[in-house]
């Protein structure tokens, strides 16, 4: 299917679903905790958080340097972000993240230098605007708080767990590569952007972890990276 | 109903945006029918060349079609439509087969075309063993054409009108980068193959970029850094000084996925490809002035396969160019092109002149050229209307075109 229908029904999709979600709550938005939809500027939320990300998929599959290539696959990284909730009522703020990306170590044989070893090594350094989009926490905020006392602790943090989290910037993109007596390091900048869904949970006071499955575009080489990734994350409400 | 608007607004924040198509080369692959052909004898391509006219009104090639061999490929040009196909032609029992790419570059489309000689219309002599020219005056083609190998919906028949006429005998019909990769030739720029791509489409010349690798080796490359518009490999990225040729030759490829070449494996293909007659190497780096002229000084005096020489004009784009070719060893014996002054061009004893054709005809110019034996080449003309002023007005030798397709049917109308 052509991507651009398929973006067309998510796009109908999704718009028909907030029509009927507007009508059928219209009348009970005045009580909703989000700040856009009461249209107050509330103390600021602050969250921080670290992870960890495994990549095992790299799409699509690049080019060996040859039939004995031996290659790794994306590989384990790791990133921090700084995000505040105020006004909108999603979390936004800048992020870091280093991951491998691919490896590749063959003994081709090329014309002229006969055959020879090579490995090549790419890393990238990420720098992004991101944006936390708490579904959970809107989920609780808009209809089910008025329930907490029926629900009971676990389906609480079973409802506010889901989130989904994006960002776009830019990879500081580096490579490490031999042939025979050859050897180089060369680097680049490429703009990207990751999108992933996970679920937070609430373990102590401001302290959550989470889990997600993470996609991540070199969207200007046209490659992504997907894997899944665990954190921790730290959230403090000004003025509480 | 504030809060509609609101969650509204929130819709259009998470849906908005817009996403773009891209489409992969159409290709007959398992499905085409030369893939159980046999090949044509090179000698009777002859036999099938001239210009034609579609026997019914076409959208993609209509007026007078040329069709124009170059080593094993045929052409079909249209110039009215400003379009192309390139075709590769083998023997299928008594049918000659044409199946290739159809391209419009104006609206950046690539289609699927297949023509066919029956063999009553000519196929049993040219398919014969041996092959023979045919019986009757004439090869007369039909086929059809499409965007897909599974839409080829359009008929076509080519009845012939005349032989091909040559461009003037000292035009020089000069490829961009041998054909350029944004039009999708059919090959990657600054390639063997595209410069083959670029004989196929009518240039009897190429123009083409030359860089230095961190060991020294002057090879075709066009931006300081490797990236997705020209090349394809995760690990091939950055400036192109960090890679040695051998770095360059293991993790890197062009976009149609050839290996890099070095200007010297260029140099020696072109010594055994007669529908060449000229390069102009444009270096991109002051650096790599010395070793592109010991290159050129080494190959003008080469004798080609099929007899002659190869024309090899080293480019200077501007004064920093200029002090790079005099610091080279033996910069006299090298021709030059210089493409800033016409002072600096006769000063310096160079064979051309090559000024943007934005600059406008130079008749003036050209004549002072012409009567010191120089000659003059305009850069870089796509649109057909301005050949009749530049070939007259401007008394140009030769055009660097990313549609030398153009050029040489200007001549057959």
């Amino acid at each position: 299917m052509q991507p651009a229908l398929l973006y067309s029904r998510l796009r109908r999709t999704t718009l028909a679903f907030l029509a009927a979600f507007s009508l059928a709550y219209e009348h009970k938005l005045e009580a909703a905790k989000i700040p856009l939809l009461n249209w107050e500027i509330p103390a600021a939320d602050f969250q921080a958080s670290a992870w960890a990300v495994w990549h095992n998929k790299l799409i699509p599959v690049p080019r060996k340097v040859d039939s004995t290539s031996k290659v790794r696959i994306g590989g384990t990284g790791g990133g921090l972000d700084f995000t505040v909730r105020f006004f909108f009522p999603f979390y936004y703020g800048v992020q870091y993240e280093y991951m491998p990306v691919y490896s590749d170590t063959a003994t081709p044989t090329i014309p002229g230098y006969g055959t020879i070893n090579t490995e090549g090594n790419l890393y990238a350094h990420y720098f992004a605007g991101a944006a936390y989009v708490p579904f959970g926490d809107w989920l609780w905020e808009l209809i089910f708080w008025r329930y907490e006392a029926k629900i009971g602790a676990f389906y609480k943090a079973l409802i506010r767990a889901p989130y989904a989290k994006g960002s776009y910037g830019l990879h500081y993109m580096y490579a490490t590569l031999s042939a025979s007596t050859d050897s180089s390091t060369t680097s680049a900048t490429r703009v990207g952007y990751t999108a992933e869904a996970g679920l937070m949970f609430k373990v102590w006071d401001r302290l959550r972890v989470y889990v997600a499955y993470d996609y991540h575009s070199i969207y200007e080489d046209s490659y992504y990276l997907l894997g899944i990734k665990g954190g921790v994350a730290y959230r403090y409400r000004f003025g509480e | 109903m504030k809060h509609k608007i609101q969650i509204w607004f929130l819709a259009l924040l998470l849906t908005g945006g817009c996403s773009v198509l891209t489409e992969d080369e159409p290709e007959f692959g398992n499905s085409g029918l030369l893939r159980n052909s046999l090949p044509l004898d090179p000698t009777i391509m002859t036999h099938l060349v001239g210009n034609f006219r579609a026997n019914a009104s076409s959208s993609l090639f209509r007026g007078r079609l040329t069709m124009k061999n170059a080593n094993s490929r045929l052409a079909l040009y249209s110039y009215d439509a400003e379009t192309y196909a390139v075709f590769n032609v083998g023997c299928v029992n008594k049918t000659v087969v044409f199946e290739g790419r159809t391209r419009d570059p104006a609206s950046q489309t690539t289609g699927l075309m297949r023509l066919r000689i029956a063999p009553e219309m000519g196929g049993n002599e040219i398919c014969g063993q041996p092959a023979t020219p045919p019986t009757i005056p004439h090869v007369r083609y039909t086929g059809e054409y499409g965007a897909s190998r599974n839409s080829l919906t359009e008929t076509i028949s080519l009845e012939f009108e005349t032989a091909l006429k040559s461009p003037p005998n000292n035009l020089y019909i000069i490829g961009h980068h041998g054909c350029r990769t944004v039009d999708a030739c059919g090959a990657s720029e600054n390639s063997i193959e595209g410069i083959n791509y670029a004989s196929y489409l009518g240039a009897n010349a190429v123009e083409i970029d030359v860089l230095l690798s961190k060991d020294g080796v002057p090879f075709l490359y066009h931006d300081p850094d490797f990236n997705s518009r020209l090349t394809t490999g995760i690990l091939c990225l950055g400036d192109v000084t960090n890679y040695t040729i051998l770095l360059i030759k293991v993790f890197c490829r062009l976009k149609y996925g050839e290996i890099i070449p070095t200007l010297r494996e260029v140099l020696t293909h072109l010594l055994n490809d007669d529908s060449i007659k000229m390069i102009w190497i444009d270096p991109k780096t002051t650096a790599a002035m010395g070793p592109i002229v010991a290159l050129a000084n080494e190959f003008q005096t080469k004798p080609r396969t099929a007899g002659g020489f190869l024309e090899i004009l080293v480019g200077i784009p501007d004064d920093d160019y200029l002090n790079a070719f005099k610091a080279a060893p033996g910069y006299g014996s090298a021709k030059c092109l210089v493409e800033y002054s016409v002072s600096v061009t006769l000063e310096m004893g160079c064979r051309a002149y090559g000024p943007r054709f934005t600059l406008g005809p130079q008749p003036g110019d050209a004549g002072t050229l012409h009567s010191n034996g120089k000659v003059i080449f305009y850069w870089t003309v796509n649109d057909k209307s301005f050949f009749p002023t530049y070939l007259g007005y401007g008394a140009a030798d030769g055009f660097i075109s990313d549609r030398t397709f153009l050029l040489y049917s200007y001549f057959q109308q």
